[in-house]
């Protein structure tokens, strides 16, 4: 019997759903993991932020706080024209503009040496990006270290003040982001990225399933398989390891990429978490096998199961929490979502990669996630079976219903 | 021995009989045909003979030994070629065909040589590599045969396997099918196509209502009813027949009825040996110019009529 190799070349001839559903899903999965960076490592690198400084004093205060800026901004020219200072916020040229008045150096020191209230610069920010406000505050950040310098040398001309100001802000500490090995962060791009592919998962498993069981519970397909020598429960069995080889192969390939492109991230967690992760991404996987043999058992088409695996993987991937985190949702949501596989798979990702140690109590809290997930693949695997029978009677399948008076 | 036998078989849906008391008998070598309206039950027996529906009362045996759903080793001698065209979209012609053969045949080297021979069998030698979608209705109905023939058996159910196909293909699968006997297979075929009935069939079963209600050949099914020649014969001479000569003729001994109408004159017989030749000696006698003359047959559509009271087409 060629029932396994005729069932594999069914999912076979739709090259096109393994490459967009397997395929392009998983790069994308990829790519926006990528582009969250997860805090799992690597270097800190602050944002430099566009800034203008308009200098209408000349004096040395004004030039120190452009030299300042200039090593941690983009510093533009803008001319001092009512219209090009405008243009340049409101466009996003600059993100932050500083305009220093005419006799500020001169006042600041006076007020400063005076103990007076010193005056103000001009600031302006772009409505882009917080970036201006950054800027901003470092502006503010060298004029407290002028006034102080202004304090400390009573009798020094502004250009010291000035020099003395930029020198000391010039000493800054140099951020490093250090994730020690087994730490809670270690795993997160490479949960994050499973918990994206529970779409998937989902809609490359229910579609490809859904194509091989439907091609083989044609009405008439099933007819000609019922009357020939070969038992039902072979023939069944047959269809069902074709099925399983199909999910397995998703499944293989969609958590393959996840640890060829993150698996070094989380080289820090212990042994037990990857497989915890590796029997998640297993466990769920029987959940779209069994939609999907649902479907095949009910006869619905290839569009339709097409329409199935999308909007139910979608579905189940929003509620389970694995695009918006659920502590972002309204009560009602989070309390809906229980009732879907995919919560408790990704509740069962976060605590693979928040684990140190693989206690007894950890371990066995993922797996009780897991056995959840099993539940809901039993549920419907249950429901197709039923689905089946009835269908095998129903009128349009040919069984009893059929054959009543009137069909001929 | 009989190849089938059914006997005193009931199906009953609540309050519908579906088959009441049917009796069936195929004799090895026959192309025996299941002729009947919608909802005489010729679908229904076929479907309880190949146990893909439960029944309430009787037995039936196939090949002399009773049939069960798991009989494997009956069910390997018998062919099925459903109605509706039952192939895989994916596969190729030669992979279906394969596919369903490797159902019945498990050794490759000799399922190899049934796939090409059956490939061959329905003249789809150019299409071998081509999936369904691009054949033809009448391809596709090849297609749908060879599958259901691949493995050779010796007992072949053909479920109305010429609907919508064009004649080209079905003139060839009623040569297939005729063939297929000639070669030892015994054939059960079901069909409204009470031509191809009368072409192929050795021995006929009318049913109506869940039974059998005639059964013989061709021959013997039209010799069970009274019904006769129907008579046409061309006056193009005369467009109003004068009523003498219809009432000479309506007075011959199996002339059952008899009318002139736009120049044709028509004259129903009952069973007689000379009908033709008593009308053309009335006509003769009264000097009606006559043209072309026409002598058909009982169709079985007239026996059908005659003991059911029905149309069969209806």
């Amino acid at each position: 019997m060629r029932v396994f190799s005729c069932a594999l070349r069914v999912v076979a001839a739709h090259p096109a759903y393994l490459l967009v559903y397997v395929g392009f899903l998983s790069a994308m999965g990829l790519f926006i993991t990528v582009g969250l960076s997860l805090g799992d490592g690597g270097d800190f690198e602050p944002a430099r932020p566009d800034v203008a400084v308009v200098d209408r004093d000349g004096g040395a205060l004004g030039a120190g706080l452009a030299e300042f800026l200039a090593a941690g901004a983009e510093v533009t020219e803008v001319d001092d024209e009512p219209f090009a200072l405008q243009d340049a916020v409101a466009t996003g040229q600059v993100s932050c503009l500083i305009i220093v008045p005419e006799g500020f150096t001169d006042d600041f020191l006076a007020a400063v040496r005076a103990g007076d209230e010193p005056p103000v610069l001009d600031v302006a920010f772009g409505p882009a990006s917080m970036e201006g406000m950054l800027a901003g505050a470092e502006a503010s950040q060298y004029l407290g270290l002028a006034r102080a310098a202004a304090v400390l040398l009573p009798g020094a001309p502004a250009g010291d003040v000035a020099a003395r100001a930029v020198a000391v802000a010039g000493e800054q500490a140099v951020p490093e982001v250090v994730v020690p090995e087994g730490s809670a962060a270690s795993g997160n791009a490479l949960a994050f990225y499973l918990k994206w592919c529970a779409y998937t998962l989902t809609a490359a498993i229910v579609v490809s399933v859904g194509l091989l069981m439907g091609a083989f519970s044609r009405t008439d397909v099933r007819r000609r398989n019922l009357v020939s020598p070969a038992s039902g429960l072979g023939l069944g069995l047959r269809e069902a390891a074709a099925c399983l080889v199909v999910t397995v192969g998703v499944a293989a390939v969609v958590a393959g990429a996840g640890w060829a492109a993150f698996g070094s991230t989380a080289a820090g967690l212990p042994p037990a978490a990857h497989g915890l992760m590796l029997l998640a991404v297993a466990v769920l996987a029987l959940v779209p096998l069994s939609i999907g043999f649902l479907l095949g058992q009910l006869g619905v088409g290839e569009t339709a199961s097409n329409a199935v695996g999308n909007i139910l993987g979608m579905v189940l991937t929003f509620l389970g929490g694995a695009w918006v985190p659920l502590s972002l949702m309204p009560e009602a949501v989070v309390a809906l979502a229980r009732f879907t596989p995919v919560y408790w798979y990704t509740d069962a990702l976060d605590r693979c990669a928040h684990l140190v140690e693989p206690t007894t109590g950890a371990v066995g809290a993922v797996l009780g996630d897991l056995g959840l997930v099993a539940l809901f693949a039993a549920a419907v695997f249950g429901a197709a079976l039923v689905a089946g029978r009835l269908r095998l009677q129903s009128a349009e399948a040919g069984g009893n219903a059929a054959a009543a008076p009137g069909r001929g | 021995m009989d190849i089938v036998s059914v006997e005193n078989l009931v199906k009953r849906y609540g309050d519908l009989v579906a088959l009441d008391h049917f009796d069936l008998r195929i004799r090895p070598g026959e192309v025996f045909g299941l002729l009947g309206p919608n909802g005489s039950g010729k679908t229904t027996a076929i479907n309880c003979i190949l146990q893909l529906l439960t029944y309430d009362k009787g037995s039936i045996s196939l090949f002399g030994e009773p049939m069960a759903p798991t009989r494997y080793d009956l069910k390997r001698r018998i062919g099925v070629v459903p109605q509706n065209v039952a192939v895989f979209e994916e596969l190729t012609v030669r992979d279906n065909i394969d596919y369903f053969c490797s159902l019945y045949v498990g050794e490759r080297a000799r399922r190899r040589e049934l796939v090409e021979r059956a490939i061959a069998f329905v003249g789809l030698e150019d299409y071998a590599r081509f999936r369904p979608r691009k054949l033809s209705g009448g391809l596709l109905r090849r297609l749908n045969i060879a599958c259901g023939i691949a493995h050779e058996p010796d007992l072949v159910f053909f479920d109305e396997p010429t609907v919508a196909v064009d004649p080209q293909s079905r003139n060839a699968i009623l040569e297939g099918i005729k063939a297929m006997n000639a070669s030892g297979a015994t054939v059960v075929y079901t069909s409204h196509y009470m031509e191809e009935v009368e072409e192929i069939c050795t021995r006929i079963m009318i049913m109506d209502h869940g039974r059998g209600v005639a059964v013989g050949t061709n021959a013997e099914l039209k010799a069970m009813v009274s019904a006769g020649e129907r008579i046409e014969v061309e006056v193009a001479g005369l467009p109003e027949l004068p009523e003498p000569v219809l009432a000479d003729l309506r007075v011959l001994p199996h002339v059952r009825r008899a009318a002139a109408e736009d120049g044709r004159l028509t004259v129903m017989c009952g069973q007689g040996t000379r009908n033709v030749a008593d009308v053309l000696a009335v006509l003769e006698r009264h000097q009606v110019p006559m043209g072309r003359i026409y002598a058909e047959p009982p169709t079985l559509n007239d026996v059908f009529l005659e003991i059911t009271g029905t149309d069969l087409r209806d």
